[in-house]
């Protein structure tokens, strides 16, 4: 029987390999309406008009709706400046100004063509630096369009970089980019006879977001419900999207169920791509490596209105300290509004950018001072026990065996020692979370039931949301571990608000954790109303029994058993056939950090990870090949070893396209590339081969000593592959992504400057 | 809206044969989900770029959201449903679910069908091969190593 | 979902049922081959047929023989045959390789090479292979046929010398020069299946003292439609083949070429890439030593 450390396969795999696992684009239900979305064209204006007239003549039209029609709510993840409808001004292209809902998909887009729309055009700003500019437009009424700034200090920066041996400045950037998720955003919206909103929907956070959909849709909560489908990835993009509000709409309006789908280019252009991030950081050292100073002042592109960037942001600007000890640190981050698609969460969540920042320069710093860049880090790097600078307690810490395993299995030393031409080696590392506090600021937790059939089958409830991860399969190995039967007894409910817990969802990494933690404890529950029962039937102490292969047994003496089976029926008989229900729940002792110091212990554990990228780089041409990939994990424990390699296979891969191929290109504020196309993702012959290690540091607060590995496992790629490039050819790329145009332009322009051998010629020829 | 004229499109889906009469404007994919209720195969771009749509005419690999449903009349098509059922799985279905090489599963049909096809050209492909075949279906969950494993290891012969 | 527009379709059997078809439809009728470029092109908004009239039907629009020493492909033949074909792999293995960077195996399974060159992109990946052969195409039409030289087929991006009517019936592909060697070498933004870039088709001949007797140099992705760098290749006739003239050569090609900067790249990058492979395709093909 298969249990925790075992490489379970994906419980609905047979249904998705027979394509029968049903999406929301896959569901139907009688009487269902098409919905559209009228998109502003121009970056920046103000509605003068919307004429629809000709738009309900079109057969099977039932209803348009214009912002004049939707809630006068204001609402947001964050900050309150959304609309569902855009009412007075659009604040890019591609902003919601009208929804459609018709018969079919047709006659919903001649409906779409036939609206005409007036917009006075407004000065338009795309650059989050010139957006701060006083002179600039604004988008909305914030001065200098700043949305949220994030200052933190530790210690005394001038005298950092007084005593420092060594400083190095640099600035570096990387675009918004897309998740590239393969199913497009989409729902199903219905309003039934007693007026309640059922919204099918992928979403990572079903229980925050229906609080938010509810207000903005001016339904008290209980008439609003979400049911999240099986769905086709997310990385951060599938959390809130006006979208969904504008089916809710249509299907109040029409009380007809309504699905609306989007095409990939509207995905694209709606979606909520990763913050655009430009990052100037400093960083002072002594002599044998010590990390002394570090100033960084971020400033990220939050797009027509805030979803998550400002806290992006910060993460960006903060999290890294508390992976190296940086004595003494100032941090300043503006989010900044632009006349762009509003920026959301993407895997990493700041993270990478700031890894890409930091390591480069960390990378540059050794370089400088002579010192080992493994022991430098070791060195400055933090260590079990530690409470970090800004008050992180790190429970378990596997970094230095994470640097020390990856550079080994890399080569790392003796390739850096014997360098070839044009190749080279570069090492990165990143710590995260494993859920945040500051998500919802009631609690952090999260809880589950466990429910046992007379028939001995469970059913596991929980409320967070597998986005394809397989978050609902590791779930069910630790009921069914907990509970000593197969997995094939296991069943994971639909999440679904009217029934499931209220959960934070899956974002910085929490799912495994968080969720694991919770119905670890509700197995156990469960677990424990058996025992009481079996302790009766074999006259044995509760205590005493042990829970193993469908038997309850006495340990010790193992043939004084009852089967599991039994066990529950038993229970169902004395208590009237009322089910047998474990709860459970999980609240760990974060805190909110204090507003001002933005000091406290946000996550119950930090997962770490080192990676080392080997790369060719052809000079001619700027095409940069990845050769060899290490991946080293500090993951806690594996509970499934299989499904965790494929999270840091995924990571790797899309850290790849992030580090070497991806971005969002705008032309004025619109998007040149909303298609595969031109927006270019990793194919699979892209890929090096990807070598994963795992470290099993067996935290105290992780469910069997587990912590997240989803983020980190795409943090560290942009830093190890820019040092890698800058170990084969000695160009230091600040700017994401690395294509090969980029470099070969900065390798053309140092050729020019230095000739073409340069004075970094290095090495022998192969 | 002018009512556009039907043509006919007579066609053996999955060993079944269906005698429809479709627009010229419908493609193949849309046939298969909405008249066919063959949602396996599926729309990750409408373009033909992101192979989720993948399904098989006679033996090729066809995007089916830019084939137009009309000019398969005549011909058989194999999707996903086709290939195996509970019970009775593929050899492929069965690695891609054992080795882990599905994640979300929104890109698992097309790029099942795109491996079924890989597979009956050349029984055993070197992992070059396997993975320029698969250039025309992206997978954003898995960076591809267990997909080819899972090919690889079907080629093999091999069992878990 | 991405809608078409309504249209009109016709499945002929024969060349003289389509020009039928195609006459009565005018400017709003298209002829379809495999599709993959056109339905994409429908998708996105920038043709709207009226009626389609596809040539699936046509039996002598089909397959690949041999005629003398050269060889005749039916312009509805797929891409996967002309790489797969194993009389093309024989003798323009270079036309095979090329064709094999096409899109991914689904698109070459149904794409076809009649289609590719109808379709006329800049950057096709088959037309520097074609360019360098000195492929001939006949075209059909109801008022008669004629064969065209490829150097003479491509107007401008997306445009051809096809009348309205005309169908290309098919591509006479000559043998190469004797005792010649030739390459196609291409870079995208990724390794497989993207739109090529730069795009480079290379015949060489040497005589038996090292001399350069025969080079053809077939660019693609670099001017409105693909082209013979005849200034570099007359630069490099008679000499013999080493380093620096390789080096020459290259930048004499890409001083010839015309490349814009678009989404994909920009002009000098693009400029970049040609001297890039045309000097590996020169070194590969007879050069030893190291261009620098």
């Amino acid at each position: 029987m298969k249990g925790i450390g075992d490489s379970v396969p994906l419980i609905r795999g047979e249904e998705i390999a027979t394509g029968r696992l049903n999406y929301v684009t896959d569901l139907k239900a009688p009487g269902m309406l098409f919905g559209r979305i009228l998109r502003s064209p121009i970056p920046h204006g103000k509605i003068l008009n919307i004429d629809f007239k000709k738009a309900l003549r079109v057969p099977g039209v039932k209803a348009v709706l214009t912002g004049r029609e939707t809630p006068q709510q204001k609402f947001g993840p964050l900050l309150e400046d959304w609309e569902i409808l855009a009412t007075q001004k659009v604040r890019f292209v591609g902003d919601e100004v009208v929804a459609v809902a018709a018969s079919d998909p047709d006659a919903a887009e001649e409906a779409l063509w036939s609206i005409h729309a007036e917009y006075e055009a407004l000065p338009a700003v795309f650059d989050p630096r010139e957006a701060m500019d006083p002179a600039a437009p604004l988008i909305h009424e914030k001065e200098r369009n700043i949305a949220m700034v994030f200052e933190v200090e530790r210690g005394d920066i001038k005298k950092g970089f007084e005593t420092s041996d060594f400083i190095y400045e640099n600035s570096f950037s990387s675009p918004q980019i897309y998740h590239a998720y393969l199913e497009p955003n989409g729902c199903l919206a219905e309003q039934d006879g007693q007026g309640r909103v059922t919204l099918t929907l992928p979403t990572q956070t079903p229980a925050i977001t229906r609080v938010m959909y509810a207000k903005a849709l001016g339904l008290p909560l209980d008439k609003l419900r979400l049911v999240i489908p099986p769905y086709g990835g997310a990385f951060g993009g599938k959390q809130v999207h006006n979208l969904h509000l504008a089916a809710c709409l249509l299907a109040m309006k029409t009380g007809k169920p309504v699905k609306m789908v989007i095409d990939r280019e509207e995905d694209f252009i709606s979606g909520n791509p990763k913050v655009n991030i430009y990052m100037d950081v400093k960083i002072g050292a002594r002599k044998d490596g010590k990390l002394l100073a570090k100033e960084v002042r971020v400033i990220g592109g939050a797009g027509g209105r805030v979803v998550f960037s400002p806290i992006i942001v910060s993460t960006a600007g903060y999290r890294i300290d508390s992976l190296y000890k940086f004595e003494n640190l100032k941090t300043l981050g503006y989010t900044v509004y632009t006349n762009e698609t509003p920026t959301a969460a993407f895997r990493g969540f700041g993270n990478p950018e700031s890894v890409f920042a930091v390591e480069s320069s960390i990378d540059m710093v050794a370089r400088e001072l002579g010192v080992d860049p493994l022991e430098m880090r070791i060195m400055n790097g933090v260590k079990s026990g530690d409470v970090t600078t800004h008050g992180w307690k790190i429970t378990s810490c596997g970094l230095e065996e994470c640097i020390r395993k990856a550079a080994e299995r890399a080569q790392y030393r003796k390739k850096r020692e014997n360098p070839k031409l044009n190749r080279g080696i570069g090492m990165a590392c990143c710590n995260h979370v494993s859920g945040n506090r500051l998500i919802f600021r009631d609690f952090d937790g999260s809880s589950a039931l466990v429910k046992i059939g007379r028939d001995g089958d469970v059913t596991l409830i929980h409320g967070e949301s597998d986005m394809g991860q397989g978050l609902d399969t590791v779930l069910a190995q630790i009921a069914a571990g907990e509970l000593g039967i197969p997995m094939t007894r296991v069943r994971v409910a639909q999440v679904d608000t009217e029934t499931s817990p209220f959960s934070l969802g899956c974002i910085s990494s929490r799912g495994t954790f968080f969720g694991g933690n919770a119905v670890k404890k509700a197995a156990e529950h469960a677990r424990s109303q058996l025992f009481e029962v079996a302790s009766e039937l074999l006259e044995a102490d509760p205590l005493d029994l042990s829970l193993q292969e469908e038997r309850i047994f006495v340990k010790g003496t193992p043939d004084k058993a009852v089967s599991f089976q039994k066990a529950v029926q038993e229970l169902y008989n004395r208590r009237g056939g009322m089910p047998v229900i474990g709860m459970g729940f999980y609240k760990p002792n974060t805190e909110i950090p204090d507003f001002k110091t933005k000091y406290g212990n946000i996550s119950p554990a930090y997962p770490f990870a080192c990676h080392v990228a080997e790369v060719e780089v052809d000079r001619e041409t700027g095409i940069v090949r990845v050769i060899r990939y290490v991946a080293a994990h500090d993951i806690g424990k594996a509970i499934n070893p299989m499904l965790a390699e494929g999270q840091v296979e995924g990571g790797v891969a899309q850290g790849l396209g992030f580090a070497l191929m991806e971005e969002i290109k705008y032309e004025k504020g619109r998007i040149g590339n909303p298609n595969f196309l031109d927006y270019v993702v990793p194919g699979p012959s892209d890929l090096p081969p990807i070598d994963v290690i795992f470290v099993e540091t067996n935290d105290p607060e992780g469910p069997y000593g587990g912590k997240g590995v989803g983020e980190p496992a795409l943090n560290p790629v942009a830093g190890a592959i820019a040092n890698a490039i800058y170990d084969a050819v000695g160009i230091r790329v600040t700017e994401l992504p690395m294509t090969p145009e980029r470099l070969r332009a900065l390798i053309r322009a140092r050729d020019k400057e230095l000739g073409p051998t340069g004075s970094e010629s290095k090495g022998t020829l192969n | 809206m002018i009512k556009a004229k039907k043509y006919p499109l007579r066609v053996k889906v999955n060993g079944i044969s269906y005698k429809l009469r479709v627009e010229a404007n419908r493609t193949l994919l849309d046939v298969l989900r909405d008249d066919l209720g063959l949602t396996g195969a599926k729309e990750g771009c409408g373009m033909g770029e992101c192979g989720s749509c993948t399904v098989l005419l006679g033996d090729r690999p066809v995007k089916s959201c830019i084939f137009l449903a009309v000019e398969a009349d005549g011909q058989s098509i194999t999707t996903i449903e086709g290939l195996g059922k509970p019970g009775s799985l593929d050899p492929l279905q069965k690695a891609f679910i054992e080795r882990g090489a599905i994640q979300c599963g929104f890109c698992t049909p097309g790029m099942i069908m795109a491996a079924k096809a890989l597979l009956s050209e050349n029984p055993s492909p070197p992992d070059e091969e396997i993975r320029h075949y698969l250039s025309g279906n992206i997978c954003r969950c898995t960076g591809y190593v267990k997909i080819v494993d899972a090919i690889e290891a079907v080629a093999k012969g091999e069992k878990r | 979902m991405v809608r078409l527009k309504p249209c009109a379709y016709r499945a002929p059997f024969t060349v003289q049922e389509a020009w039928e078809a195609a006459s009565r439809w005018g400017e709003e009728a298209k002829f379809i081959a495999g599709g993959t470029d056109l339905v994409v092109q429908m998708k996105r908004g920038m043709i709207e047929p009226r009626c389609l009239i596809s040539l699936r039907r046509i039996p002598e629009l089909k397959g690949i023989s041999e005629k003398g020493d050269a060889l005749l492909i039916g312009s509805m033949t797929s891409l996967w045959e002309v790489e797969k074909s194993s009389l093309v792999n024989q003798r323009w293995p270079f036309l095979a390789r090329a064709v094999s960077e096409i899109g991914s195996p689904a698109i070459r399974h149904i794409g076809t090479i009649g289609g590719n060159l109808c379709n006329a992109s800049p950057a096709a990946d088959s037309f520097p292979a074609l360019l360098v052969c000195d492929a001939k195409l006949r075209l059909r039409g109801p008022s008669g046929e004629r064969v065209v030289p490829i150097s003479g087929f491509f107007v401008s991006p997306s445009r051809t010398v096809l009348d309205q009517n005309e169908i290309l019936h098919s591509i006479l592909l000559p043998a190469l020069p004797e005792k010649s060697r030739s390459l196609s070498l291409r870079l995208g933004r990724k390794a497989k299946a993207d739109l090529a870039l730069v795009g480079v088709a290379i015949v060489l001949g040497l005589d038996d003292s090292s001399q350069i007797r025969e080079i053809r140099i077939g660019l693609g992705g670099v001017a409105p439609t693909v082209f013979r760098a005849k200034g570099a290749e007359a630069s490099a006739l008679g000499k013999a083949l080493e380093p620096s003239l390789v080096r020459k050569v290259a930048r004499k090609a890409a001083e010839e070429a015309q490349p814009v900067s678009d989404i994909r790249g920009s002009a000098d990058y693009k400029r970049d890439l040609v001297i890039a492979l045309v000097s590996r395709g020169l070194t590969e093909l007879g050069c030893v030593g190291e261009v620098t």
